[in-house]
Formats: C-alpha cells, structure tokens, sequence
C-alpha cells in the first residue's frame, strides 16, 4: 500500500465526490418488485447439524485413501490405453457423457487438464455462491471433488475469473490471481510462484500455459511469460498491439490473451484486443490477436488479415489449426509451423436452426492427439439466458483441413461444450448438460473412415526424485488474515513424524479470544506437510464455532503444508506463507 | 437494531429486508458505478446483488457480516456484469469528468487526472481500490471478501495504487514535454 497520506487521502476524496449519492428509486422498487415474487433458499442451521470439526481428520483420511487408489487406478486405466491405435470419435456412439456431483446439483466445467495422473476439472457452481471446485478422475468417467482445504483458495467470479488448469510434464498447473500452483495429483498442492514474490507476476497474470519454450511458457492480459520451472517467470517480449487499439486511451483497451499452445517447438498464442469505436460509442472494434514464437522468449504477430476473431488453436500432429470468425461466419484456419495460416473447410462449420436459417456456432476449445483433431463449442442458437435446446457440437479431423460434425444425438442435446483437451488416445470435453457439470470421453470406436492410426503422445509418468531431507522441525510464524499472528510448533518425533502446536492469538471461532490447535503431522511423498488428528480448542475452554459463512477460515482447514525450498518457507492452503521464527523480522 | 433486522429479514420478512437494502444501496451504488463506470451496469449490478441477498440470506451465519457479506455480493455482481459486458461487447460509460479538487491538503491530485488513472486499471485492481479507498475496507477484510490470500490484496492495492500514482506523474509530465516541442 502506498505511504503517502495525502496521495491516499485524494484518492479517497476523489471517490466520494465521483460515486453517485443515491440509488434510484427505481432500481430499489425494482428489486423489491424481483424479491417479493423470489423464495428465500435453505437456511444454513439445517445443514449444519451434518457437518463436524472432528470430519476433518476423517475428511483428511479419506483424502489419502482416494490418492492411493487414484494412482492404482491410474496404472491400471493407463495399462488399457492403446489396445488398437487411437481412432478419431466422429459418431456420437464414440462418446460417452457423465455428470460430476457437486454439493448443489449445478456446475459447469470451466477448465480441464489431463495428466498421466489422470485428469483435472475445474467446476463453477451455479448456485449463487458461485463456489468454484476441483475434481479429479482417473477413468475420466468416476470423478471425485477434491475437499476444500485440499487445494489452494480458488478464485471465482467474485475475484473476476475461474482460475485455468492445464497440463505440464511435470502435472497439473493451476493459474490464478497472479499466483502459479502445481500439483501432481489435484490433491496436494505446492504454490510455485505469485506475484507477491516474483516481481515479473504483478502487473499482470498468466490465464493460460502449455510446455514449450524454456520449460513452461504462459500467456494472460496483454503479455506472455516464459519460465524453466514455474518457480521464476520472466516477462517476454511480444508485439505491439494493433495501431487501431494503440489508437485509443490505454484506459479504454481490453486486451486479453486467452490461451497459448504447443506442436514440437513452435507456439502459438491467441487472444482478443478492443476497444470502443469512437468517444461514448456504443460500438466496439474487436482486433483479434494471434502470436507465434519459436522460442518463448519472443513472439511475433502472425495474424491474418481475414481473421475476425481466434477463439481456439491446438497443436496437432500435422501443424496447428485454429478456430474463430471470419466474415461474419465461423472459419477455421491451419499452418504447419504457426506463423503461415491457410484458410480450410470453409463451409463446415455452418449450422441450421428449426426455422432453416443459417446459425453460427461457438468454437470454443480445441484439442489434438496423433489420430487428429477435435472442435468444441455450441450451437450458438442460445447465446444468452438458460437454453434447455441448446446443444453441444463437436468437429472432428483427421488432417486439420477437412472437418466433419459428430452426429447430433440426445447426448449432446441441453448442453453445450467450454473446454476440449487430449488424453492418451481419447479426448475429454467439459461443459454444462442440463445445468450440471458435464464431461464428454471418447471411448473405444471403431475404426473410421480418414481416421489416422498411431500412437498416442502418453507421456511418461513422471517419477518422484527424492531430494535431500529437509528438517521442518522448529518454530514457524504466519501472519492471519485478521492480521493477528500465529506461530506453530514442529517436534519431530521417532516415528518420522511431526507433534504439531498451532497458537492462534486471536481466533474468529473462539470469539477473537486465543487458540490452540494440536495434533500430528507426515511430510508425503509429494513433500507435502499434511496434518491429521487436530485437536482444536479455545484457550479459555469455549467450544469454537465457525464465524461466518462458509469457507471456515480457522485452523481446523489446516490441512496441508507446501514446502517452497527457495525460499525456506511453507504455504498453508489458504496461501499464508510460514517462516521460520528464527528468521523472522 | 441491525442485528434484529437481519435476522428477521432472513427468517422471510420482507419488510425488514427493505429497510436492510434501503440503508445499504446508495453505497452499494456508489461501489458498483465506481468499479464499472457506467450507471446502467452499476444499477443492474446493484440489483442482482440485492436479490440475491434476499435469496441467500438464510445461508448467513453470522449477521454481523451482514454488511461485509452484501459488499461481497455486490463485487461479485461487478464482475458478472464486466463479464456479460464483454461478451455483449457493450460500451462502459466513462464516468463523467469533473474539474479540479481544491481540496484542504495542497492535493497533488487532480481529479480529471486520477479519473484517467483510475480507468487504467483492470477491473479486479479497481475493487480492491474501492473497496480500500471508498468503502474503507483493509487489505485483510477485501481478503475474506473476494476470496483471496491477504497477500495478494495487500500487493493488489499496493500495485494499483503505485499504477495511479505512475500515471498522474507521467500526466503531470506531458504538458511539459509538449511545451519542450513548441518551443
């Protein structure tokens, strides 16, 4: 925050006199209007009664149980890829839909990411809370919600956007809030880096990643990054916007690169630019963006004059092709190396309403394996508002050139389709069917015609390295959210594992009176610090309870601990970074 | 007083909750035409926040928060709408310019300039400044707010603030260099 009180002080002033004094009238009666006729949802008190602190070890145990049964299932599921060659799913019988649970009945998958771990979904609840999740699955048919306090504080709209996960060698990335987290198995979560320590994250942050480049390059706002690791992120030099949005204040542009992808060393990285036409404009100019790099650390616009807008591009096995507007319709383009780009299946992508009208559909996401190429998106006769006709589509091709529509089939109807990815021989798509979280997994077709048989890019699962053993014994400091400060004990014991003492000096759940929470605590394969037995009490022998609505901020959503060795220090899951006592100021 | 209110409110009584949202909605206004600068998309965004209110409010555990809970409610409608905004591909209304604060501190701030300034950040950057400067939440309060690590609010609002702050002083310096050219 800046010390300057008489800076602070303008900004303030300057607020007061700008924001509106009043609400209309109108906009009151109108609500009022809206809430009369609107029932009021469950009250919390019934739900409530099922839930207990003493549920967190067991939540923490059956965690474990569903890792190691994860990496079972893995192997075996990983065993049975393969059996004939990956085949492209071009009939609605190759692709089956399931449904992921979530505590409200909604969702919509607006992230996926696939490892040899299995794969990664991200769900945005549509419940109102708008409670974003995480769900892992191994089989990409049986998915699990990753329990809260297993994973990094999610963003969600509130915090303007879903975070992004996408696939590494290394496993699961999780972009979010400037901040870059890793996890192997959705599980356990180690933040690599954010922009309160790498000065390259502050002014902007990644949406979107792939392997490439250095080692991980990311993409996000009007800038990319490269890094080796995802521990120290550089910004990389890319081209200067259109002179159209040069053309008009910097307060006035929107400039958002949305997704980066890889095909053997080149990159590819899409987005949008725009801004309004004239001074008080209704009307928008919307520049789409498209940049290439061989490198990571420099890119070069390759967009084609034609191009209205790229809303997706994947790395496939003969080039990149990409997807977007052209003329007013959707257009698909491919380039073998990402800089040359040829239009291609000029009229593929038309669609037809009930009435026999030409309908644009929405290409949302894209994805590749060695068999070809799939599309994803709507059928754009809903942009708007729910839309129980609306329908999810999906394109395939064996080339990138010539494109053929999967079937429309009752699978697909009352859904539509936000995010494709590769996974082994099979693709998976998520997005919404009837207003619940859905996925699509191409399953086991048979050979069809142009379908190009080979062998799936599996990667290797990756193989723990073990490390020099690093000693987490001793005092350990954090400073809480409600900025009181909290200290923590680790006594390692002769089993190898850790007596755990967390002191809270103020604690929301016991009234803002202090805190002590016991238990023990095993540093996992991953070098993961989980606890387990917390016993937590209020020091003057109140029960706690927890201060408001959900998610509890106290210490009995302690789960886990990452070990950041850069920088000596841990990471609670709500992001609170842990220092050693004796190092701290 | 409030206490009553909010609990009767959450229990269906509409005409407390009238009573809630009638004493909360010129500042709710004021945060949300601040974040969006545009009055339409504040109105609307103020609106959905409110009904939502009255819809979840029986979820609110503790009715203290009432008032940090409907501030939540009304950034997460902000960023509903900059989302359908830009999807629509809609015009945000600058908000209208005014003419210099004379103010009793020598301000180094003038208003058209920190209106410039402040349109230069992204919208999650406008929230926590709002939030801090206009509504007089800290850093640990827009942190249980929006959902995210103190840390990254403290450094949001540090690096916003420094944005204003680089902004009015390159302003500050065009005129110079402009006059440097006449001459």
């Amino acid at each position: 925050m800046t010390t300057d009180p008489r800076f602070d002080e303008s900004i303030s002033k300057w607020m007061e006199q700008t924001a509106p004094p009043r609400l209309p009238e109108r906009v009151l009666e109108a609500t009022f209007e809206r809430t009369r006729r609107s029932r009021q949802q469950v009250g919390w008190r019934a739900l409530l009664g099922r839930f207990h602190i003493t549920r967190f070890a067991s939540a923490l145990g059956s965690a474990a149980v569903v890792v190691v049964a994860a990496a079972v299932a893995l192997n075996f599921y990983l065993n049975q890829l393969e059996p004939g060659g990956p085949r492209l799913p071009t009939t609605p019988g190759a692709w089956e839909r399931v449904l992921i649970d979530t505590p409200s009945g909604t969702g919509t998958v607006v992230s996926l990411a696939a490892t040899p771990h299995g794969l990664l979904a991200v769900v945005g609840e549509q419940d109102g809370n708008e409670t974003t999740r995480l769900a892992v699955s191994t089989d990409g048919r049986n998915w699990t919600l990753v329990p809260d306090g297993q994973h990094p504080s999610l963003s969600s709209p509130r915090s303007f956007g879903y975070p992004s996960v996408v696939c590494t060698d290394r496993g699961f990335l999780l972009l979010q809030l400037n901040e870059v987290w890793m996890s192997e198995n959705g599980y356990d979560w180690r933040r690599l880096a954010g922009e309160t320590t790498d000065p390259d994250l502050r002014m902007g942050g990644p949406g979107a990643a792939t392997n490439g480049g250095p080692g991980l390059v990311a993409v996000g706002g009007d800038k990319a990054w490269y890094s080796a690791d995802g521990s120290d992120w550089s910004v990389a030099a890319v081209p200067a916007l259109p002179e159209e949005i040069l053309a008009r204040p910097d307060s006035e542009r929107y400039v958002e690169m949305t997704g980066v992808t890889a095909a053997g060393n080149d990159l590819v990285a899409w987005g949008i630019a725009e801004v309004p036409l004239a001074d008080n404009s209704d009307e928008h100019l919307v520049v789409p963006l498209l940049w290439a790099s061989h490198d990571g650390r420099t890119w070069v616009s390759v967009v084609d004059s034609e191009m209205e807008s790229v809303t997706a591009v994947t790395g496939g096995p003969g080039g990149f092709a990409a997807a977007g507007r052209a003329g007013a319709e959707a257009a698909v383009w491919f380039s073998a190396d990402g800089d040359a780009w040829e239009r291609v299946a000029d009229d593929a992508f038309t669609l037809v309403n009930d009435q026999g009208s030409p309908v644009e559909p929405l290409l949302r996401s894209a994805a590749a394996t060695s068999a070809g190429y799939v599309l994803v998106g709507g059928d754009g006769l809903c942009s708007t508002g729910p839309c129980p006709d609306q329908e999810a589509v999906i394109w395939t091709s064996a080339d990138g050139r010539s494109w053929v529509r999967v079937a429309s089939d009752d699978r697909f109807t009352g859904a539509s389709a936000n995010e494709a990815v590769a996974w082994g021989s099979h693709f998976v798509v998520g997005g919404v069917y009837d207003g619940k979280a859905a996925i699509w997994i191409s399953g086991s077709e048979q050979p069809a015609s142009g379908a190009t048989a080979g062998t799936a890019p599996v990667p290797a699962i990756p193989t723990p390295t073990p490390g020099q053993p690093i000693s987490l014994a001793g005092s350990w400091q954090a400073i809480d959210l409600d900025g009181s400060q909290q200290t923590m004990e680790l006594a390692e014991q002769a089993n190898g594992t850790y007596g755990v003492t967390i002191l809270d000096g103020r604690a929301g759940a016991c009234g803002g009176v202090s805190s002590t929470v016991t238990g023990t605590a095993e540093v996992g394969r991953s070098g993961r610090l989980v606890t387990e037995q917390l016993e937590y009490m209020c020091d003057d022998g109140s029960q706690p309870r927890p201060s408001s609505g959900p998610p509890l901020d106290e210490p009995q959503r302690f789960l886990g601990f990452s070990y950041d060795p850069l920088r000596d220090a841990l990471f609670d899951t709500r992001g609170l970074e842990w220092i050693r006592a004796e190092v701290a100021p | 007083m409030r206490r009553d209110l909010v609990e009767a409110a959450s229990r269906g009584d509409h005409g407390a909750f009238e009573v809630l949202a009638t004493s909360a909605g010129d500042r709710l206004y004021g945060v949300a035409r601040l974040i969006l600068r545009s009055a339409d998309l504040a109105e609307d965004a103020v609106q959905e926040a409110l009904v939502r209110a009255w819809q979840q409010l029986p979820s609110l555990r503790d009715p203290e928060r009432f008032d940090a809970w409907l501030y939540r409610l009304v950034v997460n409608a902000c960023a509903d709408q900059g989302r359908q905004l830009r999807r629509r591909s809609r015009e945000v209304r600058s908000l209208p310019l005014g003419s210099s604060i004379s103010d009793d501190t020598g301000s180094v701030a003038d208003r058209e300039q920190l209106e410039r300034a402040f349109g230069r950040l992204k919208p999650e950057q406008r929230a926590v400044v709002v939030l801090h400067y206009y509504s007089g939440f800290s850093a640990a309060e827009i942190a249980r707010m929006l959902g995210i690590p103190e840390g990254t609010a403290r450094s949001r609002l540090h690096y916003a603030t420094e944005a204003m702050r680089a902004a009015l002083q390159a302003d500050a310096r065009q005129p110079a260099v402009a006059q440097n050219r006449i001459a």
